[in-house]
């Protein structure tokens, strides 16, 4: 018992010497991302806003922390290290980039103690009903529109068929199926032919080479039996590369992949060495463009020039910036005093120049309630050796907002 | 000696139930969607109004706007919605205060204009996906 | 046994001692403030605590760490989800959860305890292997047996195929409800009194069960079996509650963590229990054969400081933010496999030792367990 006692003053004795650092920073921004293994885009955001703004340990604006790459098992992790940032008085806004589970949590916990800062997410993996509580604003991209822009951008570059390769696994995801039906419906309105075709999951026996291997053996009879006027989406991260590559030697179309950047495929598939030039994203696309001008697939093949995943890191980041500065509290989203759609569309604008962006307001199905802080959006098309589609400027007719995946 | 026992347990079990049973209902959330939009049941409409006051309860009223849905959460069985119309200017033009009891059903949608009218059916079960 | 010397104290209490040394450099690196720190011990504390504690009575009874515990976990869990999609909220759901959790960890604990009775003197392995069997077991019924046999009303909690729960579930409606039924604010800090009540009540508990006939035969049984028997009690029988005891407080104290955390792991939530449960105790200066309620308490405040300090710390060591993830998962990690080494070490010494004492020698301990 004695020893107990002994220990506990000791601890409390610790704790008492360990103070605060101070910095000269007028205030701080907090921003959580995943670990170079688990997602890189995440990370070279967050370290674009270091780059600009500085890191706190230095006397700088940002502080960085990252979850764990188990993170589905360990949220009492994630949770800790976002109440951990809240920690700093100097803390004005916390930026989670990929708000996994646990993320809403911790900002309850946050908003607790702390309802002067603001809490951002940018790609939610929780309940939108729960994350546009706690948060005050929140984004993802709007896969609701695009499973009509990207059949609409194939037909204006002249396809006739479209090709949707996928797996049971990915068609039991409630979005990714909802996405498919959506593209299916498209078609039939642009006067397209759709076809389903069935890959192996890189996640079952064969694993990610089987998978890939099948997707580069299987092109020709595909490019045979649907002619070359035909486009090809696969909701599969590692068949992208794959079928790119295919593409590129022999014909077809690809608008873009499931989630965007010059980054996803293209460099394998094309083999571009991108290491001089990591976190400069003109400077990606302009090498993977003439990768693939070079192979001979100009306007065939496109992507979104700035990844989604790294433009909403250093835009929520930025977002959050300037609010603070301009005096913003969380009380002003509260009251609707921030126009959010237009904030954002500025934000994220500011770090893709040339590169337009769209928003609209996520609709939750079930219940038909709009969620006013949850903002979906979607960048233009860029198709190499061709420049932007312009798809930012085609309206989505309503009623593919209301296909749903059955 | 062995009977007694018997009875002894079958009365904490009861209890037990009893007791889970009782929690069940008494503790019960239900979501409520405040509707203030214009309805046609039958050959009836009942119009929306400019905004309104939503007190559920006696808690701190809300305020609801034409054409607006508001989710709000109720736990337990009975319950008093009073509800405060507005005109354009913000003057109260109208008051009503109405009694209602939930079922075991999750969510519930209270549709305002009926309930002003007096409309009997101006609760109902809100079954997911219908609109 | 009487006057050990400084070294036997620093040898025992080993891992106390290079966690609080480590800490105490984390502390500073981390650049947490006081009463940051201060607040995060006092909430992890309210929730941890009652799971740990659930550690003590089969320790008692001679059976080790118990790590069928979470077996009672994962009745805790399976309450916590029913009543979630029940949507019972507040005070009402969460008892309710504890009593739909009873009935469940009293067939599992039961089940742990027969199972255990045919394995005596290899307790820990057995429900450690009993816990990864069950584990599939509980995967099987969460997903494939809600919405499949067991209706489930709420579809924002099952799979979009309809049957099967998310892999993460919102505890809205019981979210931190024992926590904030009684919060005191001590300064900043703010003290979830219901919590530490609770805890309490279950330290009074134990230490009111050590005295009753059904304890006593328990310590007996801890001490020798073949005695206690001969002593004519019941040792299968008392092995058997005190199984079931630690598991049904188990379940309780998994829904006490869960409803603080207020997001639930379905598939992964109930694996740490156990572990962290484990390692939190050991950490505390227990042995297999003997724990107290002192090594509960440090234990949890020693082992979640670590946790709170080292991803921070680690970030300042190494100016990188991933970097400093890794470093905790590195200093956590290692430390509980270095609080199981030096256990089985100090385990071996106790055993020389008593063996030196049975040859009547007053030889000194061996420095090192040979």
């Amino acid at each position: 018992m004695k020893r107990g006692i002994v220990f506990l003053a000791l601890i409390a004795l610790v704790t008492f010497f360990a103070g605060g650092a101070l910095a000269d920073a007028p205030f701080h921004i907090g921003i959580m991302t995943g670990t170079l293994s688990q997602s890189e885009d995440d990370l070279r955001g967050a370290e674009k806003l270091i780059e600009m703004y500085g890191d706190v340990a230095n006397g700088g604006m940002i502080k960085h922390v990252t979850y764990p790459d188990n993170f589905s098992s360990e949220m009492e992790t994630v949770i800790a290290q976002l109440v951990g940032l809240a920690d700093d008085p100097l803390m004005k806004a916390i930026v989670s980039v990929q708000g996994v589970p646990g993320t809403t949590e911790a900002y309850r916990k946050i908003r607790e103690r702390r309802p002067d800062i603001i809490l951002l997410i940018g790609m939610s993996q929780e309940d939108p009903n729960l994350t546009t509580q706690a948060a005050d604003v929140v984004t993802d991209p709007d896969n609701v529109a695009r499973g009509y822009l990207i059949v609409k951008a194939a037909q204006k570059l002249g396809a006739k068929t479209f090709v949707h390769i996928s797996f049971p696994r990915h068609m039991s995801i409630e979005l990714l199926s909802r996405r498919r039906a959506i593209m299916e419906e498209a078609c039939k309105d642009l006067g397209m032919t759709y076809a389903f075709e069935t890959a192996p999951d890189p996640t079952s026996d064969v694993g990610i080479p089987g998978a890939q291997q099948f997707i580069l053996e299987k092109f020709p009879a595909w490019l045979d039996k649907y002619g070359k006027e035909t486009a090809f989406f696969c909701t599969n991260d590692a068949q992208t590369e794959p079928l790119l590559k295919r593409v590129a030697e022999m014909g077809g179309f690809f608008i873009e992949s499931d989630l965007p950047s010059p980054l996803l495929g293209y460099p394998g598939a094309l083999g571009v060495d991108l290491s001089s030039v990591q976190g400069d994203w003109p400077a990606i696309l302009k090498r993977v463009e003439d990768a693939v001008v070079a192979k001979g697939a100009a306007g065939r093949m496109g992507t979104w020039a700035f990844s989604f995943a790294y433009t909403t890191g250093v835009a929520m980041g930025e977002m959050g910036k300037k609010l603070v500065e301009e005096g913003k509290t969380p009380e002003d989203f509260k009251n609707g005093n921030i126009d959010i759609k237009k904030e954002v569309l500025e934000a994220y604008g500011k770090f893709s120049p040339g590169a337009e962006w769209n928003a609209s307001f996520y609709t939750d199905a079930s219940t038909g309630v709009t969620m006013k802080n949850y903002p979906l959006l979607y960048q233009d098309t860029y198709i190499f050796g061709k420049g932007y589609m312009k798809m930012t400027d085609e309206v989505v007719p309503d009623k593919y907002f209301t296909v749903t995946g059955q | 000696m062995k009977a007694r026992r018997l009875v002894v347990r079958a009365a904490a079990l009861f209890l037990f139930v009893a007791l889970g049973v009782f929690l069940f209902v008494n503790g019960k959330g239900h979501d409520i969607l405040l509707d203030n939009k214009t309805v046609t049941m039958g050959d009836q409409t009942y119009e929306a109004f400019a905004s309104a006051l939503i007190s559920l309860d006696g808690k701190k009223a809300v305020e609801i706007q034409r054409r607006e849905r508001l989710p709000e959460m109720l736990v337990g069985k009975n319950h008093v919605i009073r509800v405060e119309v507005m005109n354009r200017g913000g003057k109260v033009i109208q008051t009503r205060e109405e009694k209602f009891s939930l079922g075991l059903d999750r969510t519930w949608l209270i549709s305002l204009p009926m309930l002003i009218s007096g409309d009997a059916r101006w609760i109902q079960v809100f079954k997911t996906g219908e609109n | 046994m009487k006057n050990k010397s400084f070294k036997d104290i620093l040898i025992s209490n080993a891992v106390p001692i290079i966690f609080l040394v480590l800490s105490a450099a984390a502390i500073p690196l981390s650049g947490f403030t006081t009463s940051y720190l201060i607040q995060e011990m006092v909430t992890r504390m309210g929730r941890n605590c009652f799971l740990v504690l659930s550690l003590l009575i089969p320790i008692a009874a001679g059976m080790g760490l118990n790590f069928g515990m979470v077996l009672g976990a994962m009745g805790g869990q399976i309450a916590i989800i029913l009543v979630t999609d029940w949507n019972i909220v507040g005070m009402q759901g969460l008892l309710l959860a504890a009593m739909i959790s009873t009935p469940i960890s009293l067939a599992l604990g039961w089940l742990t305890g027969e199972i255990l009775n045919r394995a005596k003197g290899r307790e820990m392995v057995t429900s450690f292997m009993l816990g990864f069997f069950m584990n599939g077991v509980y995967q099987f019924i969460v997903l494939y047996g809600f919405g499949m046999v067991i209706p489930v009303e709420n579809h924002a909690m099952l799979l979009s195929r309809g049957f099967g729960i998310r892999n993460a579930i919102n505890l809205q409606g019981v979210r931190q409800v024992l926590d904030k039924f009684l919060m005191v604010d001590i300064g900043p800090i703010h003290v979830p009194m219901a919590a530490f009540i609770v805890i309490a009540l279950f330290c009074l508990f134990i230490l009111w069960f050590n005295r009753t006939k059904l304890g006593q035969d328990m310590r007996a049984v801890g001490q020798d079996m073949a005695v206690a028997k001969s002593a004519g009690i019941a040792v299968d029988r008392t092995r058997i509650i005190a199984i079931i005891i630690s598991t049904v407080l188990a379940g309780y104290g998994q829904i006490i963590f869960l409803q603080n955390i207020g997001t639930m792991n379905t598939y992964n939530a109930h694996e740490q229990a156990g572990i962290f449960a484990i390692a939190s105790l050991l950490i505390g200066g227990a042995t297999v054969s003997r724990a107290t309620i002192t090594n509960v308490f440090v234990g949890v405040m020693l082992f979640h400081l670590m946790f709170v300090v080292s991803p921070m710390a680690g970030k300042t060591l190494m100016g990188q933010a991933q970097l400093g993830e890794y470093f905790r998962v590195f200093v956590s990690y290692g430390i509980i496999a270095l609080a199981l080494v030096l256990h089985a070490l100090r385990r071996r010494m106790d055993k020389e030792r008593e063996r030196q004492s049975l040859r009547g020698g007053d030889a000194p301990a061996p420095a090192n367990g040979h």
